[in-house]
């Protein structure tokens, strides 16, 4: 236990940050599929399409995060090299004929500040309201009704309840009429 | 001239490194000045085309750049707004323009509407609960461990290195803001001690202006007297700026008591506490062939490297790590020399560079475990924000489609029955 303390004391603040966002999005998987799995307040079908879609969204969103670092990694790179960036610091071209060293000094050091403040914007809208805001629902929601659907998770029933999938219902109502 | 600026530039601030930065920001500050001052050289060739294409308005920069300044001070607080943004408003749409696949998509269109409308809808409740639970926390824990870290010297995460610890400008100067009322005096400043109690109020004043109209001329605005005198006669600003000269003069003396304290006790200090991890990765940078060829002598293979990544390094792997060790400090120590004999003339810059560097040190630490408790507890909060979300979601569900069913339907008991039989 020590052992997988001190390496996450360790670890470089980028690799913590990532563990932990996943770890978070590991257990919220498991948190919301097993608590709306047996929802009293649901019908046995809307338990089955909640959880499968809970169960669908997690690895979606731990897999294409995952997927997402490197080319996160390089569009970060991209606009910290960009010309919108050297915007900030045409001043400083102008400062570097200057004798001055201090404010040169403090200007390279702003420049810093710029290219990190931006590079963090940059992940947290690709990663935050790209990734896992829009492609991954767009996605989990019709493998969730493909799983429910196969009945990956099935939802919990009470007693005195019934629960029939949907692809059976159509055919003996049809039979029926 | 302009080569000889940037090489003072880049070599002061190497070498003062490990006496004036923090150790996480120090190396990728270290590598990227090289690349900063190529930058900014190039950008002197292309600035004058720069200037003839359509160029964006100078506020728009502005305010880009104050949101990115922002972010980086801030960043829980800004990423809880941002995913409680994106969780309400742009997963509910995505999910409604998703296709229907399984079962779903043999249903009548109507039928698939309201169950994508179902899921959509526990998207705003999830976001509401999210940031109602855990923003509070995280502000909260954030709080109650930097009152621990500093007021009990952290006694609940026992380090040895805690022992020399200097308080951050930052805890200093948040102390003393609690204790300025907004309309403050200079016989209030007085009162606080901790250092000689000078404070000139109108220098204050004028430094604060400079430091504003700076921040504006930096990006090529102009700025008027009117506006830089409503700016700078703003309370909370003026007695944040008035704070931060207290902390600085605060945190000097703090140290300087340290270091005699240390001094006197005739502590013995290794050269190795001078050459700090940060330090070693930078010799690693700039020694690379010296490196590699140590790395090509201890003939590690695919499964050393995979165990150490594990955590779990083998015998070889430990061995090439304290060569690796003693080749960086060796390199640094050599380079300390050139670069700051000062460090090595005189005793106390020595301990002060230790003092610091531990300090620095503790709190990365410090910082590391509170993220992890943090976690944990954030966890926690998570599981019973759940449990909440199934108790809302179903009613919130029925209030928006009872609204709804008012407007259109006449009679919603009749509906209801027929959902029961069903």
């Amino acid at each position: 236990m020590s052992k997988i303390g001190n390496t996450l004391i360790n670890m470089s603040p980028a690799a913590f940050f990532a563990t932990s966002l996943i770890a978070k999005d590991v257990i919220g998987c498991v948190m919301y599929t097993s608590t709306s799995r047996a929802n009293k307040q649901y019908t046995p079908e809307k338990r089955s399409d909640v959880s499968n879609y809970d169960f669908v969204n997690g690895f979606t969103n731990v897999g294409l995060q995952l997927l997402a670092i490197k080319p996160i990694e390089y569009l970060t790179e991209k606009v910290a090299d960009s010309k919108l960036m050297k915007h900030f610091y045409q001043n400083l071209d102008n400062r570097l004929k200057d004798t001055d060293k201090k404010a040169v000094m403090k200007l390279i050091q702003n420049k810093q500040k710029m290219v990190k403040g931006s590079v963090a914007l940059v992940s947290v809208v690709v990663c935050q309201y790209i990734i896992k805001r829009f492609i991954s629902p767009f996605i989990s929601m019709p493998l969730g009704q493909k799983f429910a659907s196969i009945g990956v998770i099935k939802p919990k029933l009470y007693p005195g309840e019934t629960f029939e999938k949907s692809k059976d219902k159509d055919p003996k109502m049809k039979m029926h009429a | 001239m302009e080569v000889n600026s940037i090489n003072y530039a880049t070599q002061r601030n190497r070498s003062g490194l490990s006496l004036l930065e923090e150790p996480s920001e120090a190396i990728p500050k270290a590598k990227k000045l090289k690349s900063v001052a190529d930058d900014s050289a190039e950008s002197a060739k292309n600035s004058v085309s720069f200037k003839g294409g359509g160029k964006p308005s100078k506020y728009f920069w502005f305010s880009f750049r104050k949101i990115a300044d922002y972010m980086k001070e801030s960043n829980e607080m800004v990423s809880n707004v941002i995913q409680f943004f994106g969780t309400a408003l742009i997963a509910p749409f995505a999910i409604m323009v998703s296709p229907s696949k399984g079962d779903a998509a043999k249903l009548p269109k109507k039928d698939q509407r309201e169950k994508k409308k179902f899921q959509a809808l526990r998207q705003p409740v999830s976001a509401v609960l999210a940031f109602g639970f855990q923003g509070p926390t995280t502000i909260g824990m954030k709080k109650l461990f930097n009152h621990l870290a500093y007021e009990k010297h952290a006694k609940m995460f026992d380090d040895e290195i805690l022992g020399s610890l200097v308080p951050s400008k930052k805890f200093l100067q948040d102390k003393v803001i609690k204790s300025l009322s907004k309309d403050f005096t200079e016989a209030d400043i007085a009162k606080i001690g901790g250092f000689d109690g000078k404070i000139d109020l109108n220098a204050a004043k004028e430094e604060l202006k400079n430091k504003i109209k700076a921040d504006y001329t930096e990006v090529g605005l102009e700025i008027s007297e009117e506006k830089l005198e409503k700016l700078a006669s703003n309370k909370r600003k003026f007695r944040n700026h008035v704070a931060e000269k207290i902390a600085a003069k605060q945190h000097d003396v703090l140290l300087d008591q340290k270091v005699k304290e240390m001094s006197t006790k005739n502590l013995v200090i290794n050269d190795m506490d001078l050459v700090t991890q940060s330090f070693q990765d930078l010799m690693k940078n700039d020694y690379k062939e010296e490196f590699k060829a140590l790395e090509k002598n201890a003939n590690l293979n695919i499964i050393d490297k995979f165990l150490d990544s594990l955590g779990i390094p083998s015998k070889k792997m430990k061995a090439f790590k304290e060569a690796e060790e003693k080749l960086a400090r060796e390199k640094g120590l050599e380079y300390l020399k050139k670069t700051n004999p000062g460090l090595f003339k005189d005793p106390n810059a020595r301990v002060k560079n230790f003092i610091e560097n531990r300090t620095k040190k503790a709190q990365e630490v410090f910082k590391r475990k509170t993220d992890l408790i943090t976690l944990a507890v954030n966890v926690g909060v998570f599981a019973v924000s759940c449990l909440v979300l199934n108790w809302i979601h179903p009613k919130f569900v029925k209030w928006i489609e009872g609204g709804s069913k008012k407007n259109n339907e006449p009679n919603p008991t009749e509906t209801k029955k027929v959902e029961v039989a069903a």
